[in-house]
């Protein structure tokens, strides 16, 4: 049985970046701890209480030995680690594990249910995708073949601000806990509205919807990604970008794209 | 500019009289190859699988190119194939539903339609025409320039279509296949 503990960082920026596939370790930062012994990443919500609060980041170990992390502020991802052992930064300062009761249950590990990934972000077209799942999957009366993760993205300040120009330094804290409230918001409104599936996950990802919502797709093997459509016109996609149609190219499941409808019939 | 018109008429296999409960409909637009049987598949498992209560009112519709339009790009003196390609296209989607209605034997509720007309079009008017809930193509796994060059009936319809769609891909490499 594997315990859980908790990697406590004290600025959102300092989160390990790490690539699952080789174990290799991205280092592009100053402050640099390395890892051994690494069993199992997978990425997760770091949904602080308030603003403030550290970015907790679990973490996953099998031995108990001493572990070096690294820190990357640049990159983007979250990952949640589930482990114990005791980290020590190379400059010194130690983070402080805190051990959490394990509720233990993996993401892959559910009762062969298939998974469905649903993305929302703050928009209608989101929760109205959201909403139509729900009404057609996860129905009151019928037994729920499907296990609903809710995924959001939540961009990086950089990503956000870097289109503003100079002087963003200022406005980047004031960014960031507003991204943060605004992640925050669109899980609990999506916790609202799946108040009656049983066997629901929600998650908060850090970096691009796009390739957020891919990879949620690859860590849950899901069997259905289901994304809503802002409906742009073929000049809005190409500037902006559409999710959408980027998760309906790449991701590497079944693709439901729903439309808000303009008029009912 | 291909106009849809229903050469077959809509053969209803089973007892889907709609007169009692108006059934959402769910189209499934399907051609001669691997991934649509593969994305016909996958919704029959979905949502007509044995346990499962059936909900959809299921269309099954194929698209018959015009003779012309496949011609038209070879070239000279085409006149004297045109019957043979004709006659071939129609063969061609005559198979496609026989397969489909194969795959379909347990499905309560589904009606077949062969439809002339270039395939995007044909299924974006279907959806309207029946007023569908949903629709599932399959997906050709084109990347980019093939896309470009020879254009993607689901990108096509993913943003056409006014309705949900669905599009089932092929995995390159079976990964555990969950099974109900």
């Amino acid at each position: 049985k594997q315990e859980r503990l908790l990697l406590t960082f004290d600025s959102f920026e300092r989160t390990p970046s790490l690539d699952t596939r080789t174990k290799r370790i991205d280092r592009s930062s100053c402050t640099v701890l390395s890892i051994r012994s690494l069993t199992q990443i997978v990425p997760v919500a770091p949904a602080g209480p308030s603003g403030q609060n550290p970015t907790r980041v679990p973490r996953l170990f099998e031995e108990e030995e001493e572990l070096r992390l690294t820190v990357c502020p640049i990159q983007v991802r979250n990952f949640r680690l589930l482990g114990s052992s005791r980290v020590k930064e190379s400059r010194g300062e130690e983070s402080e594990l805190m051990a959490e009761a394990a509720s233990a249950t993996a993401p892959e590990a559910a009762a062969g249910k298939m998974t469905m990934v649903v993305g929302v972000d703050d928009s209608d077209h989101s929760f109205y995708a959201l909403q139509w799942a729900l009404q057609h999957f996860f129905q009151p009366g019928q037994p729920q073949q499907y296990r609903l993760a809710v995924v959001t993205a939540k961009p990086t300040a950089a990503s956000a601000v870097g289109l503003a120009g100079p002087g963003a330094a200022d406005v980047l804290p004031i960014v960031e806990a507003d991204l943060k409230r605004s992640a925050v918001r669109v899980i609990e409104k999506a916790k609202e509205l799946c108040a009656q599936v049983s066997d629901a996950v929600y998650e908060v990802v850090e970096g691009d919807a796009r390739n957020v919502l891919c990879e949620a797709v690859e860590r849950h093997h899901a069997e259905m990604l289901v994304v809503g459509s802002h409906g742009y016109g073929a000049i809005k996609r190409a500037v902006l970008g559409s999710v959408s149609d980027y998760c309906a190219h790449h991701a590497h499941c079944t693709v439901m794209i729903v439309k808000k409808p303009k008029h009912k019939h | 500019m291909a106009e849809a018109e229903e050469l077959a008429a809509a053969d209803v296999g089973g007892g889907g009289c709609d007169g009692l409960e108006k059934k959402p409909v769910m189209l499934v637009g399907i051609d001669d190859s691997e991934h649509s049987y593969h994305a016909l598949q996958w919704t029959l498992q979905h949502f007509f699988g044995p346990g499962l209560p059936q909900q959809y009112h299921l269309v099954v519709l194929t698209a018959k190119p015009p003779a012309s339009s496949v011609i038209g790009i070879a070239g000279v003196g085409t006149a004297d194939l045109l019957p043979t390609v004709e006659g071939d296209l129609k063969r061609t989607s005559v198979r496609v539903i026989d397969k489909a209605k194969q795959l379909c034997t347990e499905v309560i509720d589904v009606s077949y339609e062969v439809c002339e007309g270039d395939a995007r079009n044909v299924i974006c008017e279907a959806v309207d025409r029946h007023h569908a809930e949903m629709l599932v193509v399959g997906c050709h796994g084109y990347g980019a320039w093939k896309r470009a060059v020879l254009g993607s009936v689901s990108d096509y319809c993913s943003h056409h279509a006014h309705c949900t769609v669905m599009i089932v891909k092929k995995p390159k490499h079976q990964k555990a296949e969950h099974t109900p």
